[in-house]
């Protein structure tokens, strides 16, 4: 830059402005900050995208927390049955044994409204649901009795309210409640008021025996409450089964629950009252707990024919039941034991279970009958010696709070078996009763002579590493497994966010992709850039590396609307084709060899169109083989073959595996074949072959390849028959039952999109060895194609692996082609005719439909933020190499 | 390479070098996967190309008689070849039963099958029809079989019965009838009864029992005077009818507008409001103006809503009476279509090879210019290249500034070391960075964070429905831009690292500035290498789809991102993309046999749009190197 300097006459004697004009300065310094700011603000934008990715992710893994956990209230407390949080976290109600309702306030424990329900001395048990107000009591008369428990809130107008009350209302904070009738009243954040008060009827009722009812549970049923109920009665003691309806009045157009049906089912009475009684499910099994232990399960599904289809322990010996829940769906099962160890199982069916001894019940009696078992399959937390008093499982997932003996709560998430969290009631009062708000967002905690109230924030129970990576044992599943399903029509479902189904996925459809386009690539490249003429190739590079521009979509819509179609009615033909292609081929260029000397030399610059018109040629071969394939090798029915499901023993065309390790063993036979005939068979016939002259050579070379074949051949069979005779089977790996759309269509057009920018940068590494060293090589003797294999490929090597890392990061990613023809069935298996979920397509299907900020969101979020690593990582291995690389080809 | 000897015939033999090392099969082989390759690459192009050209181009229609007396009237769409079971065949009427076997002998166990698009989806629920070859009795291709394309309800195949001009009663009575017919010539009279949008046709006789009697209808009776009433009137019914749906949409949409404006300024209004107590004039100013508005509004549909039933008066006056085919026991149908609702009719087997060339061309000029009818099975794909292309030309503008700026940043500015030469491979990284992740990014980033703060900052008022706050046009183009960044710099950086350090050298010799340099010297000479890497951005940014389907492409937007409503631009619009109307169409369409001619011209359109755009690539690329050729030291 010109700086300015004291001006001199200058030589020419002309006097030129010698100071650099201001604004060029200006403009100077305006650009430079402007690029330097602008591109690291553009660079930093860029690479946010991973930080971002990384800040939705990271609050899954926050432990849950539960904030402002006090006593509200130090009085002592009657007996209770149960405690219960309202919607809004601002009331409570307890029920006590005298019958009596009484409401406060959670956040000083004020007393709002007391209801004596039934009158003292008669209440004996209760039964609530979670996710409605219907209570069933238990009465010492031998009478159950519906009830409606909870809170009923309103909807007020600024002028319905009293004198005053809304000004103070305006004063206060929203969601801060003030004493109303003998309930509360809140200013809501949407500016309304809103009204909370107990609401609490009895309804009918029904006699079963003559002595109290000990025990009652009830859970929703088809038509209406199911309960079961264990009474007294004159001799010793009565389980009944009551079937409760609902009717509906068409004048009031209420609806009122009845009784219809009262069954008294089996159980083997321990002389012992029992300690809990459960009801699973829709009302189809109900279990008996004894504090000693033990546990009966009585098959209620038929009504007419109850029995006792399992009966066991559930704790060890020497340890007593002291706790027993059912969670969210009523299908898991939750008990304590004295030792304080927290336990969750559910039943299994019994004939796909591995291991009934291991897992089931303690010293389990069966019914010949039963079909399932009760499988303890999951330990929550630790035996720390305080046993577990009480449980309160979620009402919207399969969360439970356990309190223990010595004032403990702790937090489980009953699918992963994961602690959350743990608080104390301090000075070891234990904890007596639980209650969960019904969001979640709260939980109550009663002892004997103390309230406790907390804001629980349970943020990501579902979300943990394990329960994201490692197989979990979902409900209902015989055994652990990765599983994803994100969503069902239920509001009880339990959701499973096991990614490695689709990792697996986003793997298998790499592979098999890679499986099929990186060989094909790589050789085209090496013709192209070593055997091809100069005109042909400035026509036929171009036209693939257009192909790299080729929108996935329409590749997605050709596979999974023309291919796929197509491939279904072609399987045999199709499986011909990828053999008989490699075959003409080989015998094209056995044909070539015989050709003379002068035809050949004449035809040489033309032989990739000779090669061209292979193709067709190949098939043909394919369309043809593929009739007799089906015919000899699978039954005459490949998709039957393929889904037959039988005893290798039976007798059945599909019973032989042979043809199918045929067709996985003949690629490999055919290398080892390859291998064998260069390195044994090459070296000795290069010895003889010298004085041949070119069509004896041909001839023998001809004769050479027809034997090859047949060793090939027979080594794939004799190894197939060897492998079918031992027992072993293909079918269930990598060759099963066939689906549409499947692993070979993807594997196929995915190859297709990776081809092109496989091709281009391994043809530039390829053309990038320098001359010089070609030049050397043919002219110290070398044939061009011992120049390209000896010579030129060790040279690119690193460049040809950089272009498969590329291709290979290309195919983790990919989305419209997979979302359009894999099927999307999070299944994980590696047989090639059945489809798979990749993590993209996922993301693509679920991620609109997925709430704001839930479990579901994050989750997907992390799916890709995986995809980003795998393929940042993968790239980034390419690229040094590539760099590497082209710094070694500058230097020779 | 070009060195090949051709001369390791005989000679070289004696040289005791061995003929294996030729390679041939190798070279076979390698040459074999080129070839594949090669042929897949022309296969593929030439598949979308056959079968996008050939949708358009009509077919004859065939009228198949079946043994079993079913008449079916339609076009051939598919056809091939089965394995029928023999269950199947048992449990056919012997006459089928035999020829089935006869021909099934002769196919070797295969029988030929052929899918008949045969319309009429009214009558009979059903869109297509597979006839097995053996079923046939009788097959024709009927002189006057004509096809009309239809608004609602796909095709229709059938004859055309007579032109019906309906001439409607003021005062219906019989009396009023009876003048009416008198006249007209006799027999080409008919009584019409029924609504004004579903009439139905009775013969004069019956003029003293029938009830609902609206008007008359004078029918121009034959096939040809019915394709000649056609002719005349088509034109004039389909302009009144695109003026009535220019009146529905454009004109109504525009009253809307500016009422949901006023709503909205209400809105606004009462949230101000909350804040100061007192200051409720302006309030009470918006409620005002808000109710005139209503009251304009009011009007102003009540014109509209007056003119369209003129309209539609005038235009349910034109009807096609037409028949389907019948045979055997199955008499034909008779059906009157009324004209404004025909897209397009014609007499398939009667065309010319210059009819078809016309009909075929306007098919085009629909499918380009039209909006898609019948949940986007047909009609045109105009709004999805109108979304394609402004998405496309946003993004872009987003994109090279940004790009030029960090490539100039990394190449000129930046100390080279290893922290910069980390950051190129990190962005050149990133370009491989799967395009669904960048989607996962804009929704989670550009609509949730960003569109959210926007809305509450400036748009509260249409709280809680989003206005930034969910996938649109803005935010798909920035996730675009995002995507295609990488690519833009790393062509930047290499088109600005290509020119000749010696020119940069001898420009600040010269005493040029840093800045001087870059803008007279670098840039221009840069040139060609950032327009391609732009153009190449766009190519990918216009066939990405993944991260469209989560920021805001749409299978159907109602509204033009561009329209007359202030602020004419509207950025926050979802948007149609082409790409996303290929998954949409041939994915998620009800009837996909339908569909899929049209999902194949859309991709034949979007191949070609993007083949364009790398061929003007390549071409400015040679353009402006050799301009600027001689500028090398």
């Amino acid at each position: 830059m010109a700086e300015p300097e004291p001006s001199r006459p200058s030589f020419t004697g002309v006097r030129r402005i010698r100071k650099t004009k201001r604004s060029v300065f200006v403009a100077n310094a305006v650009a430079g900050t402007v690029i330097t700011i602008g591109g690291i603000a553009t660079i930093l934008a860029v690479l946010a995208v991973a930080v971002f990715l990384v800040w939705v992710v990271a609050p899954l893994f926050t432990p849950a927390s539960v904030e402002g956990f006090n006593a509200v209230s130090q009085t002592e407390q009657p007996e209770l049955l149960h405690a219960a949080v309202d919607e809004y976290r601002l009331l409570g109600w307890v029920l006590s044994r005298e019958g009596e309702v009484e409401v406060f306030r959670l956040d000083n424990g004020a007393r709002r409204h007391g209801l004596q329900l039934v009158e003292p001395g008669r209440l004996v048990s209760a039964s609530f649901l979670l996710q409605s107000d219907l209570a069933m009591l238990g009465l010492e008369d031998g009478t159950v009795r519906f009830a409606e428990i909870g809170f009923a809130s309103e909807i007020l107008d600024r002028s319905a309210l009293p004198q005053g009350l809304a000004e103070r209302l305006d004063e206060l904070p929203p969601e801060t409640a003030v004493d109303y009738l003998d309930g509360i009243v809140e200013r809501t954040p949407r500016e309304q008021y809103r009204v909370q008060r107990l609401r609490a009827e009895l309804g009918a009722e029904q006699r079963l025996g003559t002595g109290p009812v000990h025990l009652i549970t009830h859970v929703p049923g088809p038509g209406g409450p199911i309960i079961a109920a264990v009474a007294a009665q004159e001799q010793g003691l009565g389980l009944w089964i009551i079937v409760g309806q609902e009717k509906s009045d068409f004048l009031t157009g209420r609806s009122t629950l009845v009784f219809d049906q009262a069954v008294r089912v089996p159980f083997d009475d321990l002389g012992t009252l029992p300690s809990h009684v459960v009801l699973a499910g829709t009302g189809k099994d109900v279990y008996l707990a004894w504090s000693s232990g033990e546990l009966q399960r009585i098959d209620i599904a038929n009504l007419d024919a109850p029995y006792v289809a399992e009966k066991g322990r559930l704790v060890p010996r020497g340890t007593a039941l002291t706790a027993l829940s059912s969670t969210l769906g009523n299908n898991t099962l939750v008990w304590g034991d004295s030792t304080g160890a927290v336990g969750a199982g559910f039943l299994v069916r019994l004939e796909e279970l591995e291991n009934p001894e291991a897992t089931g019940l303690l010293e389990a009696v069966r019914h010949p009958q039963a079909t399932a078992a009760f499988t303890r399959t999951k330990r929550l937390g630790t035996a720390e010696g305080s046993p577990v008093r009480s449980f309160a499982p979620s009402a919207r997932s399969r969360l439970v709070l356990a309190g223990f003996e010595d004032g403990e709560i702790r937090l489980f998430n009953v699918t992963n078996a994961a602690q959350l969290t743990e608080i104390a009631v301090g000075e070891k009062r234990p904890v007596l009763h639980l209650a969960m708000a019904p969001k979640e967002d709260g939980l109550l905690a009663v002892t004997p002579r103390s309230l406790h109230f907390g804001r629980l924030d349970p943020k990501y129970p579902e979300a943990s590493l394990r329960a994201i990576f490692t197989p979990v044992w979902y409900e209902g599943y015989p055994r652990p497994e990765h599983t994803w399903q994100s969503s069902s029509g239920t509001d009880d479902f339990e959701i499973k966010l096991g990614l490695m189904p689709l990792i697996f996925g986003t793997i298998k459809a790499t592979v098999y992709s890679m499986l099929f386009g990186a060989p094909l690539a790589i050789l085209a490249a090496i013709f192209t850039s070593e055997f091809l003429q100069g005109r042909v190739r400035a026509v036929i590079k171009p036209s693939i590396e257009f192909m790299a521009s080729l929108p996935s979509v329409v590749l997605g819509f050709l596979a999974a609307l023309v291919f796929a179609p197509f491939i279904e009615e072609v399987v045999p033909a199709t499986l011909a084709t990828f053999l008989a292609l490699p075959l003409v081929f080989l015998l094209g260029a056995a044909g070539w060899q015989l050709l003379p000397t002068h035809w050949a030399v004449r035809l040489e610059t033309r032989r990739f169109f000779f090669i061209l018109a292979m193709v067709p040629v190949g098939l043909l071969l394919g369309a043809v083989l593929g009739d007799p394939l089906e015919r000899w090798f699978f039954g005459g029915d490949l998709k039957g073959w393929l889904a037959w499901e039988g005893a290798p023993g039976e007798a059945s065309p599909f019973a032989d595996a042979t043809g199918g390790w045929l067709l996985l063993c003949l690629p490999i036979s055919g290398l080892v074949v390859a291998f064998l005939s260069t390195h044994l068979l090459n070296p000795l016939m290069r010895q003889m072959s010298a004085q041949w002259d070119r069509r004896k050579f041909a001839l023998v070379d001809g004769a050479k390849l027809a034997l090859g074949l047949a060793a090939t051949l027979m080594l794939a069979w004799v190894l197939s028959a060897l492998l079918s005779a031992l027992g072993f089977d293909p079918r269930g790996s990598y060759v099963d039952t066939f689906v549409q759309r499947n692993a070979l269509i993807v594997g196929f057009v995915m190859g297709f999109a990776i081809i092109p920018i496989i091709y281009t940068i391994s043809e530039d590494a390829l053309s990038s060895v320098p001359e010089h060293l070609r030049s050397a090589s043919l002219g110290a003797g070398a044939t061009p194609w011992q120049t390209a294999w000896r010579i030129v490929l060790p040279t690119a090597m690193s460049g040809l692996f950089s272009a498969m890392m590329i291709g290979l990061g290309r195919a983790v990613g990919e989305t419209m082609i997979v979302l359009m023809a894999a099927g999307n069935t999070p299944v994980m298996e590696w047989n090639v005719f059945n489809g798979f979920r990749t993590l993209s397509a996922n993301i693509a299907v679920e991620l609109p439909e997925a709430v704001r900020n839930s479990t579901h969101y994050r989750t997907l979020f992390l799916a890709a933020l995986a995809l980003f690593v795998m393929t940042f990582v993968v790239n980034t291995i390419a690229e040094i190499i590539r760099l590497r690389f082209r710094k070694r080809a500058y230097q020779l | 390479m070009s060195q090949k000897s051709g001369t390791w015939g005989r000679r070289r033999a004696r040289a005791r070098s061995s003929l294996f090392a030729i390679g041939e099969p190798m070279l076979w082989l390698t040459g074999g996967a080129l070839a594949l390759c090669t042929l897949m690459v022309a296969g593929l192009l030439l598949l979308v190309l056959v079968r996008g050209l050939g949708t358009f181009w009509p077919l004859p229609v065939i009228a198949v008689e079946t043994l079993d007396g079913r008449p079916y009237m339609g076009e051939v769409t598919r056809d091939d070849a089965y394995r029928p079971e023999e269950s199947l065949i048992a449990s056919m009427p012997p006459a089928i039963a035999e020829q089935a076997r006869a021909q099934l002998e002769r196919g070797e166990g295969l029988v030929g099958r052929r899918l008949l698009r045969t319309g009429n989806y009214r009558l009979t629920q059903n869109h297509f029809q597979w006839v097995s070859n053996y079923e046939i009795a009788r097959e024709t291709f009927p002189d006057w079989a004509m096809v009309l394309e239809q608004m609602e309800w796909g095709r229709f195949y059938g004859f055309p019965e007579a032109f019906v001009k309906i001439e409607r009663l003021e005062t219906p009575s019989p009396e009023a009838a009876r003048a009416l017919i008198a006249k007209h010539p006799q027999g080409s009279v008919r009584l019409v009864v029924g609504s004004e949008n579903d009439p139905e046709l009775r013969p004069v006789e019956e003029l003293e029992t029938v009830s609902g009697l609206i008007g008359v209808a004078v029918l121009a009776d034959g096939p040809d005077a019915a394709w000649e009433g056609y002719r005349q009137h088509h034109a004039e019914a389909r302009e009144r009818f695109q003026k009535r749906r220019r009146l529905e949409k454009d004109d109504t949409g525009a009253v809307n507008h500016r009422q949901e404006q006023a709503r909205l300024a209400v809105r606004e209004a009462e949230l101000e409001q909350t804040d100061e107590q007192n200051a409720n004039a302006e309030l009470e100013a918006a409620r005002q103006r808000y109710e005139q508005v209503r009251a304009w509004a009011d009007g102003e549909f009540a014109r509209i809503r007056i003119e369209i039933d003129a309209i539609n008066h005038e235009n349910s006056r034109y009807q096609l009476l037409m028949s389907t085919a019948g045979y055997g026991t199955i008499p034909p149908q008779q059906v009157l279509v009324r004209l404004d609702q025909i897209v397009r009719a014609y007499p398939a087997n009667r065309l010319s090879w210059w009819g078809k060339s016309r009909l075929f061309l306007a098919r085009w000029a629909e499918f380009l210019a039209d909006e898609p009818r019948e949940a986007n099975s047909e009609g045109g794909v105009y709004p999805a290249i109108f979304g394609t292309v402004v998405m496309t030309l946003i993004m872009s503008i987003a994109v090279v500034p940004f790009g030029v700026l960090a490539a100039l940043f990394l190449r000129e500015y930046a100390k080279a070391g290893p922290l910069v030469s980390s950051v190129r491979i990190a962005v050149n990284n990133l370009a491989g960075v799967p395009s669904i992740v960048f989607g996962v990014f804009g929704l989670g980033f550009f609509c949730y964070v960003t569109g959210a703060s926007i809305d509450e900052l400036f748009y509260a008022a249409n709280l809680p429905n989003p206005t930034f706050g969910k996938g649109g046009l803005m935010w798909a183009a920035f996730t675009l831009a995002l995507l295609t960044l990488p690519v833009v710099i790393v062509a930047t950086e290499e088109a600005v690292a290509a020119v000749p350090s010696s020119m940069r050298e001898g420009s600040l010799a010269c005493g040029a500035s840093k800045w001087q340099t870059i803008q007279r010297i670098v840039l221009p000479r840069a040139l060609p290498g950032i327009i391609t890497g732009m153009i190449l951005a766009i190519a990918r940014g216009a066939g990405e789809v993944a991260p469209l389907m989560l920021v805001g492409a749409v299978k159907l937007a109602p509204e033009l991102p561009i329209d007359g409503n202030f602020p004419f631009v509207h950025l926050e619009r979802s948007f149609m993309h082409l790409g996303f109307h290929i998954y949409d169409v041939g994915f998620q369409s009800q009837n996909s046999e339908a569909a899929k001619p049209m999902v194949y011209t859309t991709t034949l359109l979007l191949i070609v749009l993007i083949a364009l755009l790398n061929v003007a690539a390549i071409w400015l690329r040679g353009r402006l190197r050799k301009k600027f050729a001689s500028g090398k030291f």
